[in-house]
């Protein structure tokens, strides 16, 4: 028996506001009752058919009972009664007729028992049209295509992981190569673009499940790189980078503390003191050096009570200090014996020229003095008087 | 609802003709096909005429977000489409030309020959 025809109305223009809600009736879904057990009847109808087919076939009835409740519930006040099975017909036709214009055989029905999984999946689809999940879900579906893109990226950015690239943001690295990355990157962004708008489907089998595991993995990946990485987090790849500097600028520092010598002669060997001599060869004693741009000369790093300073070359160095008690390092010549060479009893320490030599100096007579005629036990003897020829310095 | 294979056929014409005019979804196809004047079609043999010319690549799809109210899958004609409609249209003509010519009957020209 044909169903009556029915003109169907304009449906209006996308309103400012959200339709009217639902009439006032007990139902699980938003709809009407008899509307979802309606779907659900076509849905068994149409048995086990493709799962693609079965899910689009489904999906198009789905919009199309709401667009028919949207108008009528717009249409008429009071309370609307949209009796689908007179508007479409019975349920069992309306699948059939579905099956026979969309080309589709229809599939041998095992009606004896009654699938878990099918009745599960109905239960699901009930609970997921109820108004609040839907609200949800349609919230979520403005952010389509926002979501295709991340899709996209997270996939490429777990095939980045996969293949142990060092950097995953902003751009993953594939198989170790940002350019390589770049391209894969590129092409899943423009697969799931594709394929979420609905330019792309190729019909795969089990292409569901397929889109169900992308979106998965996709967004466990995302997670994961938010999650294990703050703003300035390495990635696995760049921790190892990170370890190898960590080891590299220590052992550059152990060199650099080892041999913190600032000045060297020509040679190489280190200078570990400074004897300075005015124009006429008289030695200057508590001379304060500085460098051109007024930082103290120091021959050895920084004094410290733990370090000593050319402790490497046998030389223990007393440095003149402050008021405060803090060592003057630039000041020359610094005080230095070597190590375990001072007298415990006297206190007297002897001091020691590193680069001992013999050395001439002129006294005010022009004679020379033999250093060794100079007293031990003081300070300031034992000093080095090398010859000091002093280039004539023209007045200004 | 019976459909003979005559009118499914031309029911395909008329899915094709109507997105030509402009891309449409489900609802919108049957509005447009009830509208002119196509009341005898079936909501279902519709909403399976697309599937299946969308299976046969005449017809691309997209969805189109909206603000209020959920998203809709917008069917398009693609080059293919366009290729079936014109074919179709063609044999639609010269069918109707031939059943012209076998309802006219020279003698009495009761039966007019249909308009084009």
């Amino acid at each position: 028996m044909p169903t009556a025809p029915h003109a169907l109305p304009v449906p209006p223009a996308p309103p400012s506001q959200p339709p009217p809600p639902p009439p006032d009736e007990p139902d699980e879904a938003g709809w009407p009752a008899a509307a979802a057990r309606y779907l659900d009847a076509v849905e068994a109808e149409l048995g086990g058919i493709d799962a693609d087919e079965h899910h689009d076939l489904v999906e198009d009835l789905r919009a199309h009972i709401d667009a028919l409740l949207e108008v009528d519930g717009l249409a008429a006040e009071g309370a609307p009664r949209l009796d689908l099975r007179s508007v479409l017909g019975p349920p069992e036709e309306y699948a059939a007729e579905l099956l026979a214009s969309a080309g589709i055989e229809p599939a041998r029905r095992r009606r004896s028992f009654p699938r878990p999984a099918a009745w599960a999946r109905r239960r699901i689809g009930a609970w997921v049209a109820t108004p609040r999940v839907r609200a949800v879900r349609e919230w979520l579906g403005q952010l389509g295509p926002v979501w295709w893109v991340a899709r996209g990226f997270g996939l490429a950015a777990m095939l980045g992981v996969l293949t142990g690239g060092p950097s995953q943001i902003p751009v993953p690295d594939v198989l170790g190569n940002s350019l390589v990355g770049l391209v894969v990157t590129g092409g899943l962004i423009f697969v799931s673009v594709e394929h979420g708008s609905g330019r792309w489907r190729p019909r795969l089998r089990g292409q569901g499940l397929i889109r169900v595991a992308a979106g998965a993995v996709a967004v466990l990946t995302l997670a994961g790189l938010l999650l294990s990485s703050g703003p300035s987090g390495p990635g696995p790849g760049d921790r190892e980078e990170l370890n190898h500097l960590y080891q590299e600028v220590d052992r550059l520092s152990q060199q650099a503390y080892a041999s913190m010598v600032s000045l060297t002669l020509p040679g190489g060997e280190p200078v570990t003191n400074i004897y300075a001599f005015d124009r006429d060869g008289r030695p200057l004693d508590d001379v304060l050096l500085y460098d051109g741009v007024g930082n103290p000369l120091v021959l050895q790093g920084s004094p410290d009570p733990l370090g000593e300073p050319f402790a490497q070359f046998g030389l223990t160095t007393d440095f003149a200090r402050d008021a405060t008690g803090t060592p003057i390092p630039n000041l020359y010549p610094l005080a230095q014996y070597r190590t375990g060479a001072g007298d415990p009893d006297t206190g007297a320490t002897s001091f020691e020229d590193p680069r001992a030599g013999e050395a001439m100096v002129d006294d005010a007579g022009g004679d020379a003095v033999d250093t060794n005629d100079l007293q031990p036990g003081n300070a300031s003897i034992a000093r080095p008087r090398p010859e000091v020829h002093v280039p004539p310095v023209a007045s200004d | 609802m019976e459909m003979t294979q005559l009118l499914r056929g031309v029911l395909d014409l008329a899915v094709l003709a109507v997105l030509e005019r402009g891309d449409a979804y489900g609802y919108d196809v049957l509005r447009r096909l009830r509208d002119s004047g196509l009341e005898e079609v079936g909501d279902a043999s519709v909403y399976g005429t697309l599937r299946r010319l969308y299976r046969q690549g005449a017809l691309s799809s997209y969805v189109v977000p909206s603000d209020a109210g959920p998203h809709r899958k917008y069917y398009a004609l693609t080059d293919a489409g366009r290729d079936q409609l014109s074919r179709a249209l063609k044999t639609y003509l010269t069918f109707t030309d031939h059943m012209a010519a076998i309802l006219a009957d020279p003698d009495d020209g009761a039966v007019p020959p249909p308009s084009r």
